[in-house]
């Protein structure tokens, strides 16, 4: 424990909406480099964490650290400018501009000059070759010059990982990336994942079991705002328990 | 690459065309269309100026007439003191404060309501501005002359005669076009354009959305006081009409009829319907508004992204074919 780095540690984070506790007392470390999974029904609190840690949602108690910074109710442009970076469960793209500029935009957040009106946008450094770099990992190159609302459902969302990369972040919250995908496209988002998990913390909230079981280093599941179990993907499947609440006995 | 440098360099050809025709047309026609166009100059940094707003950052604000109108009124009070240059000066920053303070009040809201507090700043204004207790400084429904400040360039001065208005607001719709269209293209252009597409995302994305507002709706204030500024000097008269919803309304009508997001073409719209109503006023007469409306109302069935942005998007495709 000491000699890892912990990237996000929730503490004592509780949420309620009116009577109805979203999230309950929850206590959540996740070290750097991991892969986490939060699975869990309908209504257990993933998204509500998920808001919370993006500042979309101000928790009623507790505490968020990144890297040990308090991030508690700090505004979302704020804590995306700290290394956080989101994709969300419906596309949440800039669907009139085109696939190139839709990626410019996420590149350029992390630029010095990012909100210069006096310069040419291009005369921004690195930006153009990070767009670059980005569009061919993603292999969105034959389509760069399309508008990103023309593009179908699976490259919005590939799109969307995309504009989450190009700001450079240190951890990656996924939220249901291949929600309305095909078997085959959801197979090359879970490779994709795999792939990005070298080089960033990702917390990943899915439904797919597939997807999980083949990017997870562990798994936390949620129940009705609480941690039900905890454990690498082999020990959550075979968690009783959790096979009662989640997987369907 | 080599795609980008073929479309700068036929803009650039298109706008010295443009320039030259500008610059030599006032010899053709009759005066009274060169008052006409240097009129559609005006109205085309107005134009341009709440483009940047609605076209480019998709906020829709119905109270531009207030920033037009201070700029008008600021630049009329202060002539009685000072030369052109410093009353054109002294308006322009009165409209880019107030456009600044109406500007953070407003943006908090969003979508209709955004349109609405914006028009309410503007309609009070106009109220005030109406309000007999301030005859004698606004002049309300009468409105006041001043004498037009000569233009000083330091060691000549030029005078006030229509020639030298149409190349002075010639000028400054080019400085406008130049300054806009270097906005628009920075990385807060960017910016902006990312919150008309999706202000959460581009929060998300580390922006600070709520600066990137107010600064647009602050620029756009800005060139709408200038327009006001110009406009006063033009009639050497102002009036509280100036704040009247109605400016506020037609400068929306010039940026979507024009072609929202495209900068010249509000500029076009206000030149479209500024000669629409002149021609339905002197041939036909009473109904200018109703006819007016109707225009509208075709140009947003049959081309939706306004003259320009059809025309841009006729070109793409078929470019593309």
């Amino acid at each position: 424990m000491a000699t890892e780095k912990v990237i996000l540690r929730t503490e004592k984070l509780t949420k309620a909406f009116g009577g109805l506790i979203a999230v309950n007392n929850l206590n959540l470390t996740i070290p750097e480099g991991e892969v986490r999974a939060i699975i869990g029904p309908n209504g257990a609190g993933k998204s509500t964490l998920l808001l919370m840690i993006i500042g979309m949602l101000k928790p009623t108690e507790g505490k968020i650290f990144f890297k040990d910074k308090d991030i508690t109710g700090l505004p979302p442009y704020k804590v995306f400018r700290l290394g956080i970076s989101a994709t969300f469960q419906t596309s949440n793209i800039f669907p009139n501009l085109s696939v190139y500029e839709n990626i410019w935009i996420a590149a350029q957040s992390r630029c010095k000059g990012k909100m210069n009106p006096l310069i040419h946008h291009r005369r921004l450094k690195d930006v153009e070759d990070r767009v670059e770099r980005i569009l061919k990992r993603l292999n969105l190159k034959d389509l760069a010059e399309e508008p990103a609302g023309k593009l179908s459902h699976g490259d919005q969302r590939v799109l969307e990982v995309g504009l989450a990369l190009a700001t450079d972040p240190d951890l990656l919250l996924l939220d249901e990336p291949t929600s309305g995908m095909s078997p085959k496209e959801a197979a090359e988002m879970a490779k994709l994942i795999k792939e990005l998990s070298k080089e960033v913390s990702i917390v990943l909230v899915e439904h797919n079991m597939d997807v999980v079981m083949r990017v997870a280093d562990k798994i936390t599941v949620l129940d009705k705002g609480k941690i039900l179990a905890e454990g690498t993907p082999k020990m959550i499947s075979d968690n009783r328990r959790v096979q009662e609440v989640y997987l369907g006995g | 690459m080599a795609s980008l440098t073929r479309k700068r360099f036929q803009d650039s050809f298109f706008l010295i065309i443009a320039i030259i025709i500008l610059a030599i047309v006032q010899f053709f026609v009759p005066s009274y269309y060169r008052f006409i166009l240097t009129l559609i100059f005006i109205y085309g940094i107005f134009a341009m100026g709440l483009d940047l707003l609605i076209g480019y950052t998709g906020l829709l604000s119905f109270g531009h007439a207030l920033f037009f109108g201070m700029g008008a009124f600021f630049f009329a009070f202060a002539s009685r003191f000072y030369g052109f240059w410093p009353a054109l000066a002294i308006g322009v920053i009165v409209a880019t404060l107030v456009a600044a303070g109406v500007g953070a009040v407003s943006i908090r809201t969003r979508g209709v309501y955004f349109a609405v507090i914006t028009f309410i700043f503007a309609y009070v204004a106009f109220y005030i501005a109406l309000d007999p207790s301030l005859y004698t400084i606004t002049g309300c429904n009468d409105g006041f002359n001043f004498l037009p400040p000569p233009i000083s360039f330091g060691f000549f001065e030029v005078a006030y005669e229509p020639a030298s208005l149409y190349y002075l607001c010639l000028a400054f719709l080019l400085l406008s076009y130049f300054v806009c269209k270097t906005i628009v293209n920075s990385p807060f252009g960017r910016v902006m354009l990312a919150i008309r597409e999706n202000e959460t995302r581009a929060s998300c994305l580390g922006y600070n959305t709520t600066i990137v507002k107010l600064a647009s709706f602050t620029f756009s204030g800005m060139f709408a006081g200038l327009s006001g500024a110009l406009f006063a000097y033009l009639y050497h008269y102002v009036n509280a009409h100036m704040l009247s919803l109605e400016v506020s309304a037609n400068a929306v009508v010039w940026v979507l009829l024009g072609g929202p997001g495209t900068l010249v073409g509000p500029i076009l719209g206000a030149g479209i319907v500024t000669l629409f109503l002149d021609y339905v006023m002197t041939h036909i007469g009473e109904f200018h508004l109703i006819l007016l409306g109707i225009l509208l109302i075709i140009v947003i069935i049959f081309l939706p992204r306004g003259i320009m942005g059809s025309l841009k998007v006729g070109y793409l495709w078929r470019r593309r074919k």
